[in-house]
């Protein structure tokens, strides 16, 4: 594909170097560095902010750290296990998506998806000053984000994933991500804020039904259904 | 009915300009939404159709309050769909001219789409909603309409093809377990979840 990223060509070749095992090899090491600054802040001041191409490696990162086994809080992708207060779920759903590895999207797929022609997906940052680096920051938390279209009422904010790295949690920064991305939804003239969350995670139904938040599968019965890739060829190969 | 010859094709494709842009969730083809109750009283004589559920009185009470929430006006959904930056995508169903009923509209069902994101696989397809007219139903126009965005998924990359259904539209459940759909709901827990007008703003105050 010949220089898909129009303002940001630049860019690829560095970004290209950050190959998977580097990013997971930064982890350990980003997690470590979030709990000493943390123990370490002297004042708990953080920006929320868009996100930019050159966040992508940093946003990566925080997708696999994320995922349950990791002790991460994610959102709908949450699954028993993850040390948070969940109620007993399936066995099957234990294995689902268990590990770092269920996560396929490499950095080039969030630099062309977020950041070319056409952008499937938004993304917010939550960053502190790193003290350790004086002019440093350090990402603790994202949010991403995409519009979607209900016939009848227009945009809406669809929220696909909401993050905040554990030391860094209890802050604000939160609320702060979803007081921002009501801004933006409301800006765009999106009439509702939508997202997925599972039942089993009674932490993240409480913190968004908190907030206001209704759970419509409850009240409308509104049921998720997914055709995966094998079903897809099925459909589009018959006759 | 029809000669059984039916396109699918992508509104706005063709290079004509699509001034008679119909989407709605009904049979008025003039670009207003929803359908009027007597479409619901076809469907209750079409048993074993695919899409419309066969309502309770409850429902179709609770359905006529919906009629209150369609806020969108037919510019609205011309700009979202054919602007710089289109919002969702649309297939329609053609019959043939020759085929459609005197005053009728040669498009007879629809399906609206748009691309979703997933942290863990990236690009997904999802299914916003899809309609057939009553009496074009039981012909196979809806299995088209998921079989072309089924094509468009795995032409555009798509690792999921995800929709939406109501847990009464049982017969609207088996058309897609039938075909290889996983109720994620019931399999792993999932929930919608909202923040409507209110609550956003709330959360701006906060």
């Amino acid at each position: 594909m010949a220089a898909p990223f129009n303002s940001h060509e630049g860019l690829v070749p560095e970004i290209r170097e950050e190959t998977e095992e580097r990013i997971r090899a930064t982890q350990t090491t980003q997690t470590e560095k979030a709990t000493l600054c943390r123990q370490t802040m002297t004042a708990t001041t953080f920006r929320v902010r868009p996100a930019q191409p050159q966040d992508c490696p940093e946003i990566l990162r925080l997708i696999k750290v994320s995922c349950p086994r990791t002790g991460g809080w994610g959102m709908g992708k949450q699954v028993p296990g993850g040390g948070q207060k969940v109620v007993e779920a399936p066995q099957e759903l234990a294995a689902y998506g268990n590990s770092p590895d269920a996560v396929k999207l490499t950095l080039l797929d969030l630099l062309k998806d977020g950041f070319g022609d056409h952008p499937f997906y938004y993304c917010l940052i939550a960053e502190v000053p790193d003290d350790a680096e004086l002019t440093g920051t350090l990402t603790v938390g994202f949010a991403m984000y995409y519009f979607t279209y209900d016939p009848w009422i227009g945009k809406l904010l669809y929220l696909e994933d909401f993050y905040v790295m554990e030391p860094f949690r209890g802050l604000g920064i939160g609320s702060e991500i979803l007081k921002k991305l009501s801004q933006i939804a409301i800006t765009n003239r999106c009439s509702c804020m939508n997202f997925l969350v599972v039942i089993w995670n009674q932490t993240s139904t409480e913190y968004y039904t908190r907030r206001g938040a209704l759970d419509l599968t409850t009240r409308e019965g509104w049921h998720l259904f997914r055709f995966e890739r094998k079903e897809l060829l099925k459909m589009a190969n018959e006759d | 009915g029809t000669d059984g010859r039916v396109n699918i094709w992508k509104s706005g494709d063709k290079g004509e300009k699509r001034s008679d842009f119909h989407v709605g969730r009904g049979g008025r083809w003039e670009g207003q939404v929803p359908p009027l109750p007597s479409d619901l009283a076809e469907v209750k004589s079409h048993d074993g159709d695919g899409f419309l559920p066969k309502p309770t009185a409850k429902e179709l009470a609770e359905f006529e309050k919906l009629l209150d929430q369609v806020k969108i006006s037919e510019g609205a959904l011309k700009t979202d769909g054919f602007g710089e930056n289109p919002f969702y995508h649309c297939l329609v169903a053609e019959i043939p001219p020759e085929s459609r009923e005197p005053q009728g509209s040669t498009v007879v069902g629809y399906g609206l789409y748009y691309f979703t994101y997933s942290t863990w696989t990236g690009r997904n397809v999802y299914l916003e909603d899809i309609y057939v007219m009553p009496k074009y139903r039981g012909q196979g126009i809806g299995s088209k309409i998921i079989k072309k965005v089924a094509e468009v998924a795995l032409e555009k990359g798509c690792s999921q093809f995800r929709l939406a259904v109501l847990d009464w539209n049982e017969s609207a459940m088996d058309f897609y377990k039938a075909r290889g759909a996983k109720d994620l709901t019931v399999a792993e827990g999932w929930r919608f979840f909202r923040f409507d007008n209110e609550a956003m703003r709330e959360l701006v105050r906060m």
